[in-house]
């Protein structure tokens, strides 16, 4: 990025306890106008929490929030130029489609020529002409979702909030919409806040990924930099494959595919020779399970007892086969120290 | 084997329906019944519904019932959905007892209610008529209505009113516009259930009940005492309908308005 970012929410040492429970201990973050933030991290991480005390439908126990340098904490949701898509909809049931979109609007006493002009907007960017007059149980379950969607950005929020917003809808349907949301955020350039568990989403969708875990931050950074150079454990664990190789006071972290396999005698010339910038390891392949592109092999190591597993992939020449014995290797710059 | 067995569930189930409504059959068709005594069959007539209908003393009967349905209905909606909506939205450390305490008027023999109201209206040197009985219709129907607002809000997801506010509505107008309008049929529901059991209740009735106040069951009671008459099998066939009307409308209401919510919960 040239040009400094300018900062649309601030978290100051935000802290939320729900009776003796200290839910989210004292925390910082900022978020930059126009990025698609993702908020990851398992269930109970304090995530939701987050993201509702940013819409101000919780409200922080200690901290500062701020909303394009204005003072939110305590402001009450219907005050603040923030939307949220809910993870089931929570469209109004006794409304139509067009009279929940513009649910919004007349709350804020838009005149109604702005308002025609902003649905039919919004209503051709979720290619929802069709179904105006539908109620919401009349629609499929992507249907439904557009409807949130469009109910939200119809408002022009500064920020959009999305809690787990595909999380309701099947595979392939939750596919196509990632990238349909995706687009649509590049286009629009508005700030997202994303909320999700899904790694492969925020991996997929993110500019910045916050990874988080008992509510607190465990790391914030690019898609690539979360998942290339995890900075702990639970980061390298949490986010798609990963092997933990035990040394005394630290750990290495190695995705599988990062490994290579070869014969175990290391002659011939498949292997690298041993040089600074390699390492290499032998074991027994105790199985090999077919996940259609790949194969996954799992390796007994021969030195520490550990297990590995490594991927073959469905062109590889060598098909390796449970009881062999096989050697690893892989080059030093792809594996991640991590403190115990 | 498995016909002779569905003819003798389908008659035991006859026989079932046979004693919940025979009675009540008997007692509709010997109101068409063209004589005085009750025990022959003689053809069929409408006069007793039309000497009912010139009867001062039944139309009295029903206006009083019909005053103190409206009045007590209105009230106890009223009261019992501001009530469900507190109830629901404070969940304070009381919740459980306040709750168990809403539902004690149901549960108390009526004739224990009816009693105590009546010492209570002595107490106070309030003088029985149809402000007593408007009162002691409120404090059973409002239960009721508490009890079936209450089931539609816990029906309703917390989403719908965080959007709403999300949406720029304050909590008036989420509640307008939202809240009130999903539980609608819950106080229709409530309503006419109120109205139901204040047309029909003789037992409190009876207890707070003034020489000019009364009711329609009331004064049922005061004819049988003099021996049963078709006209009183006639006035009873026009309670048995309205009831079952008002029953029915209310039953609708809330399945379907509770089949509507499932789906977005």
């Amino acid at each position: 990025m040239t040009k400094k970012q300018h900062v649309m929410i601030q978290l100051e040492t935000i802290e939320k306890n729900f009776a003796e429970n200290q839910v989210i201990p004292p925390l910082n973050l900022s978020i930059f106008e126009g990025e698609f933030l993702t908020l990851l991290g398992p269930s109970g991480c304090g995530k939701t929490t987050l993201l509702r005390m940013i819409a101000g439908l919780e409200e922080p126990s200690a901290g500062n929030i701020y909303l394009d340098g204005q003072q939110v904490t305590y402001l009450p949701p219907y005050k603040r130029d923030v939307n949220m898509i809910f993870q089931h909809y929570a469209l109004f049931p006794h409304m139509t489609v067009e009279q929940n979109i513009l649910f919004g609007l007349r709350m804020k006493k838009v005149s109604p020529t702005e308002r025609e002009k902003r649905i039919s907007q919004v209503i051709a960017l979720t290619q929802l002409e069709a179904y105006r007059q539908r109620k919401p149980r009349q629609l499929s379950g992507g249907q439904q979702q557009r409807v949130a969607i469009a109910r939200a950005l119809v408002n022009n929020p500064k920020v959009l909030l999305l809690d787990e917003p595909l999380g309701a809808l099947d595979y392939q349907l939750r596919k196509s919409l990632q990238i349909e949301l995706k687009s649509l955020q590049r286009e629009l350039g508005l700030t997202f806040i994303y909320v999700t568990h899904d790694q492969e989403e925020a991996l997929t969708m993110s500019d910045r990924i916050v990874v988080m875990n008992q509510g607190k931050i465990e790391q914030t950074g690019t898609p690539h930099e979360i998942y290339h150079t995890p900075m702990s454990q639970f980061v390298a664990g949490f986010i798609g494959e990963n092997n933990f190789i035990k040394h005394e006071d630290f750990y290495i972290s190695l995705r599988p595919e990062k490994i290579n396999l070869c014969e175990v005698m290391f002659q011939g010339e498949s292997p690298p020779p041993l040089t600074d910038d390699t390492s290499r390891l032998t074991g027994t392949i105790t199985d090999v399970v077919f996940y259609g592109t790949i194969d996954k092999v799992f390796i007994h190591l021969d030195d520490s007892g550990q297990t590995i597993m490594a991927y073959q992939y469905f062109d590889d020449k060598r098909r390796w086969q449970a009881g062999e014995k096989v050697g690893l290797w892989w080059n030093l710059k792809d594996e991640v120290r991590l403190d115990r | 084997m498995k016909t002779w067995r569905q003819s003798l569930l389908l008659s035991y189930s006859l026989i079932i329906l046979a004693f919940l409504y025979l009675p009540i059959a008997v007692l509709v068709l010997y109101s068409f019944n063209n004589t005085r005594i009750n025990a022959v069959w003689t053809g069929w007539t409408i006069q007793w519904y039309l000497s009912l209908f010139s009867n001062r003393h039944v139309l009295d009967a029903v206006s009083n019932s019909l005053i103190i349905a409206f009045s007590s209905t209105i009230i106890s909606t009223l009261l019992g959905t501001m009530a469900a909506l507190a109830l629901h939205s404070c969940r304070f450390r009381w919740y459980t007892a306040i709750n168990s305490l809403i539902y004690m008027p149901i549960l108390i023999p009526e004739i224990v209610m009816g009693l105590s109201l009546l010492v209570l209206f002595a107490q106070l040197n309030i003088e029985l008529g149809k402000i007593t009985l408007v009162i002691a219709h409120i404090t059973f129907c409002m239960s009721f209505v508490v009890i079936i607002i209450s089931a539609r809000l816990e029906g309703l997801s917390k989403d719908l009113e965080e959007a709403a506010q999300d949406l720029y509505a304050n909590s008036w107008q989420t509640f307008r516009y939202v809240t009130l309008p999903l539980i609608m049929p819950g106080i229709i529901a409530g309503a006419l259930i109120s109205f139901t059991l204040s047309i029909d209740d003789f037992v409190i009735s009876f207890f707070v009940a003034g020489p000019n106040s009364s009711t329609l069951p009331l004064y049922v009671y005061a004819l049988v005492k003099r021996g049963i008459s078709p006209e009183i099998n006639a006035l009873s066939t026009i309670m048995i309908i309205v009831t079952i009307v008002m029953v029915v409308i209310s039953q609708r209401l809330q399945v379907n308005g509770s089949n509507k919510n499932n789906v977005y919960k």
